[in-house]
This record gives C-alpha cells, sequence and structure tokens, in this order.
C-alpha cells in the first residue's frame, strides 16, 4: 500500500488522457490508476519481466484457448500416452493426427496469409517443454527440427503424428523423417518439390 | 491536471517513485522514462481489450505452470488418452492426478499471496475446457464448483481427483464430492 504523500510528474499529455479516460471507465481516480499501474510495472521489473513479455505471456494463453490447448503436468501426460500407446498404438497416432490435421485447419480458416508462420510462432510458444523447436520454410519446403531429451519415445513419436497432420492440412507431402527419444527431424514439399 | 506544454503533471505517490527510482536505476533508465513508458504500454494493453491487472495475474500463473512441469496439449488428445487409460486402472490413476494435485497445491500455498484465488485462476488459465470455476469461501469452509460442457467422465473424475489434492496442499480437507459427467461440486474445510 502507498502512502498518501504525493508528487507531481510531467506525463506526456495524450498518455495522460488516455490514462484518464481508462480511469474514468473504472471509477478511479487518475491518481489511484495510475499509482496501481505503476505498482504492477514495478511488480513486473522486480520479477525481471516488462509489460510488454506480459503481454505477450497472455497473449499466448488467448492462442493456447483457440487451438483448445489444455494444461496438463508433463508426467502424467507422458505416462498417460505411454500406456494408450502399449493399448492401442494405432488408434493413439491416429487421434494424435487428427488434432494436427484440426489446428492447422483453424489457422487455415482464419484466411490468414502466413498459416505455418502463425503456428510455429503459436507452437514454440505452447512447446516450452521442448528447448530446440523450429519450423523453417522456403518457398515450398519446410524443415521442422524438434529436440528435447525430456520426451519419452512414445511421445516423440505422438508428436511427429501431430506434425504430419499439421503438414498434410496445409499440403505439405513428408519427404524426410528422423525420429529417435527426443528428437525429430521431418523434411516436406509441397507439389512433389 | 495541470497542464505544461505537450505534459500533463499528474501527481505519483513519493514512496512510489522511490520505488521507481531502484528499478529504474538498475535498468539505466530515469525515472520519467519509467513513467511514460509504463503508462505508453498500459494505454497499448487496454487499446488490445486487455486489463494490466488480468494481464500480470496471468503471467504469475502460468509462470507456476512452468515451474510445476505443466504442458500443453490437444484437449481431444488429452480426453482420448484419459479415456483409454482410465477404464483399466482408474484408482490408480486418480491417485496419480490427486498426487499430482496436493503437490500443485503445496507449491500454490507457499507461492502467492492468497493461494485459493490463484487456485482459482490457476484452473481458469489452463484448463479452457471448463465453462465455469467458483470458489466460495465463508470462514474456514469452501465450496468448490465447475462445470465442462465438454469433459468426459474419465476426464472429470480424473480433475475431481487433482481438485481434490490442489485442495489438500492448501491445507483444506474435503468433505464431500459430488461428480457427475462434466461437473465437479466440492465442499471441504481447513
Amino acid at each position: 500500500m502507498v502512502n498518501s504523500r504525493r508528487k507531481m510528474l510531467a506525463a506526456r499529455d495524450d498518455l495522460a488522457d488516455k490514462i484518464s479516460e481508462i480511469a474514468n471507465s473504472k471509477g478511479f481516480t487518475l491518481f489511484g490508476m495510475i499509482n496501481s499501474i505503476l505498482e504492477l510495472a514495478i511488480e513486473a521489473e522486480k520479477m525481471g519481466i516488462n509489460l510488454e513479455e506480459a503481454v505477450d505471456n497472455y497473449k499466448m494463453t488467448k492462442a493456447v484457448k483457440e487451438a483448445s490447448f489444455t494444461l496438463v503436468l508433463e508426467s502424467l501426460l507422458y505416462e498417460t500416452a505411454e500406456i494408450a500407446c502399449e493399448k492401442a498404438k494405432q488408434e493413439t497416432l491416429k487421434v494424435w493426427f487428427d488434432a494436427g490435421v484440426w489446428l492447422a485447419s483453424q489457422y487455415t480458416s482464419r484466411n490468414i496469409e502466413n498459416p505455418l508462420g502463425n503456428i510455429e510462432k503459436d507452437l514454440k510458444a505452447f512447446s516450452w517443454n521442448i528447448p530446440e523447436f523450429t519450423i523453417e520454410q522456403i518457398d515450398d519446403k519446410v524443415s521442422i527440427r524438434v529436440l528435447s531429451p525430456r520426451l519419452s519415445e512414445s511421445y516423440t513419436v505422438l508428436f511427429n503424428r501431430f506434425l504430419e497432420g499439421i503438414l498434410k492440412a496445409l499440403s505439405f507431402e513428408v519427404k524426410y523423417k528422423e525420429l529417435g527419444k527426443g528428437n525429430i527431424r521431418l523434411e516436406a514439399a509441397r507439389g512433389g518439390g | 491536471m495541470p497542464k505544461a506544454k505537450g505534459k500533463k503533471l499528474v501527481s505519483v505517490s513519493e514512496d512510489l517513485i522511490a520505488e521507481i527510482a531502484k528499478v529504474s536505476r538498475s535498468g539505466g533508465e530515469s525515472v520519467s522514462k519509467f513513467i511514460e513508458d509504463t503508462l505508453r504500454q498500459t494505454v497499448e494493453v487496454r487499446k488490445r481489450g486487455y486489463d494490466l491487472k488480468q494481464v500480470m495475474d496471468c503471467f504469475n500463473v502460468i509462470q507456476a505452470h512452468r515451474v510445476l512441469g505443466g504442458v500443453f496439449v490437444p484437449s481431444p488428445v488429452l480426453d482420448y488418452l484419459t479415456g483409454k487409460v482410465y477404464k483399466e486402472n482408474s484408482e490408480r490413476r486418480q491417485a496419480k492426478w490427486y498426487e499430482s494435485g496436493r503437490w500443485n497445491g503445496k507449491y500454490l500455498k507457499e507461492k502467492f499471496q492468497d493461494p485459493i484465488e490463484a487456485f482459482r485462476y490457476f484452473l481458469e488459465i489452463s484448463r479452457w475446457d471448463l465453462n465455469e470455476v467458483e470458489v466460495d469461501r465463508s470462514g474456514g469452509s469452501l465450496k468448490f464448483r465447475c462445470v465442462s460442457t465438454v469433459l468426459t467422465k474419465a476426464g472429470t473424475e480424473l480433475l475431481a481427483k487433482f481438485i481434490e489434492g490442489m485442495l489438500e496442499g492448501l491445507g483444506y480437507r474435503t468433505e464431500k464430492v459430488d461428480c457427475l459427467k462434466g461437473m465437479i461440486l466440492l465442499h471441504s474445510k481447513r
């Protein structure tokens, strides 16, 4: 809680006006509004982040929601995936492949210019458990690289199928595939390239 | 608001100015630049329809998820996996989810000033498949309710165990649980 002793500071008038509008819409005084904003900004700085990073994080959670992803504990997920694979490998692979197709269709249906670029941006943000994850597209060719020592063997195979589903939905055909525990390399091309 | 050329004078608490001086000095910028950047970013955040407090709360909860080993998975995949595995080994699965929940709850209790609010937000952020998450506290009692139109029976039962575990980690003992497909009602006491 801040004390009530105040100092006057100069702020850009357009910003001060906008903040004043926000304060009015929320039923705050300008002093209360500015101080609560600054408190949050100080908190962010102390955590070693700036507001832009926090906003990016917030946008990421919105993208996660739109892409119908859920957060689950890594240990529970890998173990469950392992058991499901043992019980019904083909069926489990199909579910992951379909999820990839569905995800890519979400992006293409929005008529965005570069769906793969957007998928890459979002998936990289979602995949914080994968330290190295790159999708590079040059003209009609795509190269995907996934490297994470944490992924189990089964989970690697399933995640690969998910990526293949994405590529398929974007009309890419896989030309080269390298798979190992925690390691995926896919090369794909469009139009027989 | 007093006005100078292109600038307006705004009042700021002296305590905050002292705090800002500390953090801005470490980042090599002036107090006025820190304030101007903050106000500019706030206006931008607002223009996009976001609320700064929500943005910061969300950041804290996502950070907690990262620390706790949370990963994102497509919801239909999670539904399929839990359904496939749950049928034959439901008790063992429930025990695992409960234990994970307990661990999560203990972390929230240590990390957040208001762990119950963090718990509610934790679920809201991580489980998009929940249409409603409600926590009602009175005295030492807590009533929890969540509703989902898409959650499977297996998914609901596992989530209920996870929540029971979380609440225990937060220092609450479950008194009663009603768990229907897509709905969890839980009463607990400190």
